[in-house]
């Protein structure tokens, strides 16, 4: 059991929370031929398309309803529906995510009944139009995620017209926390029980970092529309990380499907775990190429046991985030000595660490020094933090704009958990300073 | 907004826009974003974009978190000393301050930043919820201050006033309101001089200083770059102002001039003759003989210096061809920075330029040059392909489109992390330019793979 705490501060120093419509946007990223649309000021939609450019270097579809002053005060309804207007005659998306702001959600409109008067004029032919409230003032990127991937999950089992599902399908409900890296693996050990992985959302098809033929102004790949109608037409689905579980909570209760949630995928038991299901449910022996990535997980927990082992390790992460690791550096053998989460969630109580703050990043700056961290794993906002506490820096999260590769990170699956306790264990050894006496009589007295 | 009212906000002779309306139209203000369709920040970033600099305040943003969660430590501006401004401050409004108003969390948001990072002065920014919510925010501004005995100054740029261009005006309203004219300088020089919107990206401010400093001008108060609050609220004893590629500031330049009477002029750091003529501008709107022939002495040695420092650059670039898509005044003073290192600018954009800017630019660009108005990505991408453009000179916003489209490209924005200012920013622009234009990666990435060709 872990004490979950907050700092008792008004003031919100460094913060890590990012925003719930960037979550929501985020998880729209991940559908093929879409369009995020944020209903608030067009600087909601600057700044999220900014940082996620910058996380992501790929140009990020996104579009705002630019809502005025004047409009905030007088309805901003029609904002709303001209920009959807817009968009679909200027770019034909074949989804368009309608994400809510503070600014859209402070005036009080009644915004879920113009969606449903415009939804209701949309034909077969129309883009698919999901709705999604992501207020600012509550909540964080993880919850917009969670409400995002909920809704297209949602809109997949009422927009259900095709019944004829593949039977080796296996939807995979993807948490926020999943890097292109770590989907690919995932879906590679799905493929390689002779199942069809079908990632939703799917962001190692549009934002994995890939050359395609041109620019394009919608998304470039992902989930597509028709596989979002089948969902509810699988035997089975898994689900990973917390912010993909209200998702898995729909799509049980709307269809026949069979889907468990995972915590997350990071370490030796939460990937067996997995394998152990795609063995049962496929009756096929588990592949030889993952049964050798397995080995060779445990193979780098004996090399770098001797340097994780007992190290001292600070994480400032979201909750879904923040458990995977922990967990995946605890078995490693290393000490969490201070845990920081943007937001709250369930998952926090059972981390394995004494307390865990709900807080920012000078929460993280001051516990971490007074802890005595040697590694700091956060994003790119958490390296000021690091470099004042004299710890190493392992990038994990979002935003990682120091650095390239934000696609190429993770802590999931056994190539994964690999890659990542080997780049804390040498975050270390790059740390270890010159071995110096530390009694004077130790000391030989050189000639000068 | 409670102030500066809106009316006398859109009543602004500097502004070549408003000039050409009539009352109802000037009452009306700035034209509204069309949704669905709408590039660039708000008002808020604007008024961020402009203060933000300033090294030792500490900048407290009144909103939930998107509008500081979402933006901080984006920015490039370097300080040579406190880096107080790096840190992010917020009183991350919840659902309660919401709907029991947000005013107290934003006084104990700031007495315990006052009391935790010491800060010469604290900045607070309104956003559009607490604008909405009607939080009494210069109210609690004048308590803080009390409470902390720091200055506390509000800044009232919520998003939705409308673009960040009238963000970065109402940050300069702020300051003349609140912190020029508060304070006297300890020491005053015959040759003191305010630089107001040059932000230091990527320290390139430096590249300047020195020469200025050569020139025995001293600059007084720099909005915002490497800026001090004490020496802004000294701003009003400067001799003269230089604006520094920002119409948006040219307010806070008038507001100098009529309150202080201190003389302005506009002009910029990029490029050998903008360099120049600013060095000169400065002479003349000081108006003395001496310091005139001091800057002709460092401007001809300085020319002669970078002239033959880029010989072999000018050689390497001479014939390239670019497409430039930047804001407002920067982009006549990039064009003529190009066409300092023999680069042929075939178009530019104008979409945040004034009917002046776009005349000087036409003048600059000549017969063949083309103006874009509309800076969508597709349009630029067709714009360097039908130009025969050899790379795209943009801010990061276009970056990867033009990745996608396999076209080189220099980021001259305020995120980028090259100075380009100065004599020997030249250089450095000369060597980026290089590096982007004539990497191996290009003809790589544009050879179809073999087998897409075979058969």
């Amino acid at each position: 059991m872990t004490t979950v705490t907050t700092n008792g501060r008004r003031a919100v120093i460094d913060p890590l929370k990012l925003s719930r419509p960037l979550g929501a946007a985020l998880a729209f990223l991940g559908v093929s031929g879409c369009m995020p649309l944020l209903h608030g000021s067009q600087g909601c939609t600057a700044f999220a398309k900014a940082l996620l450019t910058k996380h992501f270097r790929e140009p990020i579809p996104m579009q705002t309803t630019a809502v005025t002053e004047l409009t905030a005060v007088l309805g901003s309804a029609q904002n709303l529906i001209e920009a959807l207007d817009t968009v679909r005659a200027k770019q034909h998306p074949e989804i368009i995510g309608v994400i809510t702001t503070g600014l859209s959600e402070v005036s009080g409109e009644d915004l879920p009944a113009a969606m449903r008067a415009y939804r209701a004029g949309l034909g077969p032919g129309d883009p698919l139009v999901v709705f999604v409230s992501a207020p600012d003032f509550a909540g964080g990127l993880s919850d917009g995620w969670s409400t995002a991937l909920t809704a297209l999950v949602e809109a997949g089992l009422q927009g259900a017209g095709d019944p004829t599902g593949d039977p080796r399908a296996f939807p995979v409900l993807a948490g926020v926390s999943l890097t292109a890296a770590e989907l690919d693996e995932i879906a590679l050990m799905v493929e390689s029980f002779g199942l069809d992985p079908v990632l939703v959302p799917d962001l190692s098809a549009s934002l994995d970092g890939h050359l395609g033929a041109g620019w394009t102004p919608l998304t470039t790949g992902g989930t597509t529309r028709g596989q979002l109608a089948r969902l509810g037409t699988t035997r089975y689905a898994h689900a990973v990380g917390t912010t993909s579980a209200a998702a898995a909570e729909a799509l049980t209760l709307g269809s026949d499907t069979d889907v468990v949630v995972s915590q997350h995928l990071a370490g030796l038991d939460a990937v067996d775990a997995f394998v152990e299901r795609l063995w049962r449910i496929s009756e096929r022996e588990v592949p030889a190429r993952i049964r050798r990535a397995r080995s060779r997980f445990a193979d780098g927990l004996l090399d770098t046991h001797f340097a994780l082992g007992g190290a001292r390790v600070a994480l400032a992460l979201e909750p879904e985030l923040l458990a995977a690791t922990a967990d995946l550096l605890a078995c490693s053998g290393a000490e969490i000595v201070t845990a920081v989460s943007p937001t709250s969630d369930p998952v926090l109580r059972d981390l394995p660490c004494d307390e865990v703050v709900v807080g920012d990043l000078m929460d993280l700056r001051e516990r971490a020094a007074e802890a005595g961290a040697e590694v700091v794993v956060g994003s790119s906002h958490a390296v000021a933090a690091a470099h004042a506490v004299g710890a190493a820096h392992v990038p994990l999260g979002v935003p990682i704009e120091h650095r390239y590769g934000a696609a190429l990170l993770g802590v999931s699956g056994y190539a994964g958990g690999l890659r990542f306790i080997t780049d804390v264990a040498n975050a270390l050894l790059e740390k270890t300073h010159v071995t110096r006496p530390t009694h004077p009589f130790s000391a030989r007295k050189d000639q000068p | 907004m409670t102030t500066p009212s809106r009316s006398a906000l859109f009543e602004e002779p500097t502004c070549g826009v408003n000039r050409g309306k009539d009352a109802a139209a000037k009452k009306a203000g700035c034209p509204a974003p069309k949704p669905g369709a709408t590039a660039g920040g708000c008002s808020f970033d604007g008024a961020m974009i402009t203060l933000v600099p300033v090294a030792d305040v500490a900048h407290i943003v009144h909103g939930p978190i998107g509008c500081l969660g979402n933006s901080w430590e984006a920015r490039g501006s370097a300080s040579s000393g406190p880096q107080l401004s790096r840190r992010g401050i917020t009183s991350d409004l919840g659902q309660n301050d919401i709907i029991f108003g947000g005013e107290q969390k934003l006084y104990d948001t700031i007495v315990e930043a006052a009391a935790r990072l010491t800060p010469a002065a604290l900045f607070v920014y309104a956003t559009c919820v607490p604008a909405m919510t009607g939080d009494d925010m210069d109210a609690v501004c004048a308590a803080a201050a009390q409470a902390t005995g720091r200055p506390v100054v509000p800044v009232h740029a919520p998003g939705f006033a409308g673009t960040k261009n009238f963000g970065n005006r109402l940050a300069g309203q702020a300051l003349l309101d609140h912190v020029i004219g508060t304070r006297e300088p300890a020491t005053t020089t015959p040759y003191d001089v305010n630089l107001i919107g040059e932000y230091n990206i990527a320290g390139e401010m430096w590249k300047v200083t020195p020469v200025l400093a050569r020139a025995g001008i001293r600059v007084l108060a720099s909005i915002s770059g490497d800026g001090r609050y004490g020496d802004i609220a000294t701003a009003h004893r400067a001799k003269a102002s230089m604006v520094v590629c920002s119409r948006a500031l040219l307010p806070l330049a008038r507001g100098l001039q009529e309150r202080y009477g201190v003389p302005f002029f506009e002009g910029s750091f990029y490029g050998i003759r903008d360099m120049g003529a600013s060095l000169r501008g400065f002479a003349q709107a000081i108006g003395d003989g001496e310091l005139a022939a001091r800057v002709e002495r460092i401007v001809a040695q300085e020319e002669a210096a970078i002239g033959a420092a880029l010989e072999p650059h000018r050689r390497k670039l001479s014939g390239l061809k670019a497409v430039l898509y930047t804001g407002g005044v920067k982009s006549w003073s990039m064009i003529s920075a190009l066409q300092d290192l023999g680069v042929e600018v075939t178009a530019s954009g104008a979409t945040k330029s004034t009917d002046e800017d776009v005349e000087k630019m036409v003048e600059l660009l000549g017969p063949g040059g083309r103006v874009v108005t509309e800076g969508t990505p597709a349009t630029l991408v067709e714009v360097v392909r039908e130009t025969g453009a050899d790379i795209l000179i943009a801010g990061g916003r276009n970056q990867y489109t033009a990745m996608k489209s396999r076209l080189p490209f220099l980021d001259v924005n305020q995120e980028r992390h090259t100075p380009f200012a100065g004599y020997s920013g030249m250089l450095d622009l000369a060597v980026a330019l290089e590096r982007a234009v004539f990497s191996p990666v290009w003809e790589q990435v544009r050879r179809p793979a073999p087998w897409e060709v075979a058969g």
